[in-house]
């Protein structure tokens, strides 16, 4: 949209301050505080109940918070009803007007900013070839496919430069490919106009893919707020391993020679799996990434790796890679996974050492209520979520 | 930190607001009148409920009301299965005359069918033309101005009603059943009766229902084709306040038949659900 | 499994039950003679000519539509304001909507026309048209919140939703969004508490005087006070108006259906 780079109207900054929502006893938002800069594209990550939805429905001001404050650009937003908010939002299944037709949809939030005449229409015409629909403007919105009314919302959100562009699941509903160009499309809009933009997802890869940075919400509580290469490489604890990326983890206590007790079998190496800071603190999460294990014959793995032995229970094919289930002898399941290309060398049954770079492995603390906090033995956890 | 407006909560008290306005519309124009009428039966402490309940025709009038309704009630039933039944397991043709009929019927305005069956009782009417021509009577029979006149036309009114909530019902079951009970030997006759039917009752008894509460407030079809001789209910109250201009007596009499609606009501209410038997009365609602 | 044929032909018996009084009446309109007899004698149109000729008839058919036409109005209004009310609001408060809604539909005639009597005499509204249509409307407005309450429960909230973060306040929401969606569902309610207040007789007749008379009120008398085929004509023009609204009324349904189907689409 290059009418727009000229005059664009960049996003303001939002500041979520410990915000939290009660329905009954349980907090569906707890004490969230979240500091988006201006022109930020934020995503809040979390499965159904995590309290997303409600997050955004308080900040779209649909919900209100019972304690915390939202400061845009230093103002208190709670008090403000929601058409003064100055918001852009796309909704999950568009939520069009079927009685207007796309250029008044458009139309909309100008309309109701009092503006009309040559500028409402200069200003329609450039949000619908943004989105790539010049010549939509005409048409009723029951013509138009899925992916056609998702572009027309996006232009409805954007028409007015809000300062905040709220989205909720805005792909849910769209199949893989279309799915995959709107990401793409999405992200390019937003960064061109400078939008400040919050993003509502339960799919990781769509997160990590247009986010400057995720929230990663469970249960009502914000798990880590990081870029996408630091929750995937730095997860903050075993909740933020397992739901982002697929993920071997090993739940146990740090012994005093620094090993890990409680994986049986794993043999970490060097023996000193972590440095001092974690011996002593209890319980940890120890997790490798399933790309990062190599798989070998027994015994023939490096001396410098930390490896595990167990018997091939599955080759799974996905796309360009396959992933080759690992049952140890304790009966933990664990994954590798290889290029697709690559020429496999294992089969079914077949007893193999898993191994990899001590670097590899990602120390992290447990979550307070999580799974391995108290299940003693190691544990595999695969996401289910991508 | 104290609590802010509630913008969902703003939006509910909207919502509210806006109910509240057709609210006030029903509380003044029906509800304030009812009331009056409830203050005025009472105006003279229960004399008038006492007057009302003394008066031999206001008791022959209950009589014959709850008659009339357990007659209507029997003959939609009667009338109404057979047709629900063949509209909802027909072909396409023959459902589609069906409902057609019924929707013409059902849309004449109760008025011109109430002057229609009066034309067709008549002494020189229809009925009396037609028995007179094929030599079965001499003499006109006496058709018009009976209970039987009244039958009739309030059945002929009221079948709809029946025929809706049944077809509505029977739709709702799918003749595999029956299909599977003849599959297992039984006979048509018998995976009717043993399947079908009593699948059916429940639109069959919200049907009679309202049919039978509808009947009791009728004023119009029974003064045309019953005339004033077995006056119903409705005659009754309207005798008392325009004949008699004693609104008093006529308003006990209207609560009297109030107070009966909503007591039927109320307690069908707690087997078949008021929604029910209520939503039917929606297509079209005539008394 | 299909019908026997016996059930076949009792329905159809049934069904020629069922419509021969309407086709008597419209028949006797057309007869050349002075009596109303089945079948008629000969064929003119002197009797509908004659109604629309007479100045009692035609006025009391503009009293008629004009009370419809009003009444329709309150029960519109009112109505769908009850819809909303009932289907947003929550607990004892949606409770009481729906059952002050479905209250017209209990009340008997005779019961509700000696209250509306009572009351409307004391504030002049008795012998006008405002006061019937107030009645009428009142006794009309379960059409319209049945019909639109049903509609409002495949709306998408989220279409509101989309307005209000848009710059839409509550109002501005209600005017270009909401009542432009419900629409149809109203329309058809209205039409129907216009048939209703079309051809009602008992309430009518005791808001009327001699000056201001509805079609059904006059109706009424004549056939009270003796047959005659004037009295078929006007059944038969009141018959025409009435099917036309229930085509109208088949009509919309169809476009009611495919807004619900697309709100629930999309």
């Amino acid at each position: 949209m290059s009418p727009t780079a000229t005059d664009r109207a960049p996003g303001a900054a939002l500041d979520v301050r410990s915000i939290t929502k009660r329905y009954g006893d349980t907090p569906a938002v707890d004490a969230v505080s979240l500091d988006i800069r201006a022109g930020e594209f934020v995503t809040l990550l979390g499965a159904s109940g995590s309290g997303k939805t409600t997050l955004l429905r308080i900040i779209a001001g649909f919900a209100d918070a019972d304690e915390g404050s939202l400061l845009v650009d230093g103002q208190e937003l709670r008090s403000v009803p929601v058409h003064r908010r100055d918001i852009g939002m796309v909704f999950q299944n568009y939520a069009l007007f079927p009685h207007l037709n796309v250029e008044q949809n458009v139309a909309y939030p100008l309309r109701m900013r009092g503006m009309r005449g040559p500028e409402r229409r200069r200003r329609v015409a450039e949000a619908l070839e943004a989105v790539h629909l010049p010549t939509f403007g005409r048409r009723r919105i029951t013509e138009l496919s899925g992916g056609q009314q998702q572009r027309v919302a996006l232009a409805r959100a954007i028409v007015s430069r809000p300062r905040l562009l709220l989205m909720d699941e805005p792909l849910g509903a769209l199949d893989r490919n279309l799915r995959d160009a709107l990401q793409l499309e999405i992200s390019r809009l937003s960064r061109e106009l400078g939008l400040t933009v919050v993003n509502v997802t339960h799919d990781q890869e769509e997160a990590l893919t247009m986010s400057d940075r995720i929230a990663l919400l469970d249960r009502g509580r914000l798990v880590q707020f990081a870029t996408p290469d630091d929750l995937y490489h730095r997860p903050v604890d075993d909740t933020a391993a397992a739901f982002v990326g697929e993920s071997n983890l090993f739940r146990g206590s740090v012994r005093d020679d620094g090993t890990l007790d409680g994986a049986d079998g794993v043999v970490f190496s060097p023996p000193s799996l972590v440095d001092g800071s974690a011996v002593g603190s209890g319980r940890v999460a120890v997790m490798v990434r399933p790309s990062l294990v190599r798989i070998t014959a027994v015994g023939s793995a490096p001396e410098a790796h930390s490896r595990v032995d167990g018997r091939v229970s599955g080759i799974v094919y996905a796309g360009d890679s396959r992933k080759i289930i690992v049952t140890t002898a304790s009966g933990t399941e664990l994954i590798a996974r290889e290029d697709a290309a690559r020429p496999l060398d294992v089969s079914v049954e077949q007893p193999v050492t898993l191994h990899w770079d001590a670097r590899s492995s990602i120390v992290t603390r447990l979550a307070a209520g999580s799974a391995g906090a108290t299940a003693p033995a190691p544990e595999t956890r695969r996401t289910a979520r991508a | 930190m104290g609590r802010v407006l509630t913008n969902q909560g703003g939006g509910r008290r909207w919502w509210i607001s806006v109910g509240l306005l057709g609210l006030l519309f029903v509380l003044l124009a029906l509800v304030v009148p009812l009331a009056v009428v409830v203050q005025r039966s009472l105006d003279a402490g229960f004399d008038n409920f006492a007057d009302a309940l003394a008066s031999a025709s206001f008791i022959r009038s209950l009589g014959n009301t709850a008659v009339l309704a357990v007659g209507v009630t029997l003959c939609s039933a009667v009338i109404g299965y057979p047709y629900a039944y063949a509209m909802a397991r027909s072909g396409r043709v023959v459902s589609r005359i069906l409902l057609t009929a019924l929707m013409l019927s059902f849309w004449t305005s109760l008025l011109v069918r109430s002057y229609a069956w009066q034309v067709i009782l008549n002494d020189t009417g229809l009925v009396n033309e037609a028995l007179q021509f094929l030599g079965v009577i001499d003499e006109p029979l006496q058709l018009i101005r009976t209970p039987a006149a009244t039958l009739i036309g309030m059945t002929h009114i009221l079948v709809p009603f029946t025929i809706l909530a049944i077809f509505a019902q029977l739709r709702g079951i799918s003749p595999d059943l029956a299909i599977a009970a003849r599959g297992l030997g039984a006979t048509r006759t018998r995976a009717f009766w043993s399947v079908t039917f009593p699948l059916s009752l429940p639109g069959l008894a919200a049907g009679s229902l309202l049919v039978f509460v509808l009947t009791l407030g009728y004023y119009v079809t029974p003064q045309l084709l019953g005339g004033a001789g077995n006056p119903v209910i409705g005659q009754s109250i309207v005798e008392q306040t325009n004949a008699l201009l004693n609104t008093g007596v006529g308003s006990a009499m209207a609560v009297i038949l109030l107070l009966i609606v909503v007591v039927i009501l109320g307690v069908a209410a707690r087997f078949l659900g008021l929604g029910r038997v209520l939503g039917l009365a929606t297509e079209r609602s005539d008394r | 499994m299909k019908t026997g044929l016996t059930v076949r032909i009792v329905g159809i018996v049934i069904a020629v039950l069922l419509v021969v009084p309407t086709i008597v009446i419209c028949a006797t309109a057309f007869t050349s003679g002075s009596a109303v007899s089945f079948p008629p004698q000969g064929f003119s149109l002197r009797w509908i000519e004659d109604v629309l000729g007479d100045r009692r008839w035609t006025r009391a058919f503009g009293n008629s539509f004009a009370v419809g036409l009003l009444a329709a109005l309150f029960s519109m209004v009112a109505g769908a304001a009850l819809a909303l009310g009932a289907a947003r609001a929550r607990g004892a408060i949606a409770s009481v909507f729906t059952a002050i809604s479905v209250l017209p539909m209990i009340v008997p005639l005779v019961v509700g026309a000696i209250g509306f009597y009572l009351v409307y005499a004391r504030l002049g509204l008795t012998g006008n048209v405002l006061g019937l249509a107030l009645a009428h409307g009142v006794l009309g407005l379960p059409y319209v919140f049945v019909n639109v309450l049903a509609l409002l429960r495949t709306l998408d909230p989220r279409i509101e939703e989309a307005a209000r973060v848009h710059g839409a306040g509550h109002l501005t929401t209600l005017a270009t969004v909401t009542l432009p969606l419900l629409a149809p569902a109203t329309v058809v309610g209205g039409l129907l508490a216009f048939v209703s207040s079309w051809d009602e007789v008992v309430v009518a007749t005791f808001l009327s005087d001699a000056r201001f008379q509805t079609l059904p009120v006059l109706m009424y008398s004549q056939i009270r006070s003796g047959v005659e085929p004037s009295v078929s004509a006007v059944s038969l023009i009141v018959t025409v108006v009435t099917f036309a609204i229930a085509l109208a009324v088949f009509a919309v349904g169809p476009i009611r259906a495919r807004l619900a189907r697309r709100s629930s689409r999309l």
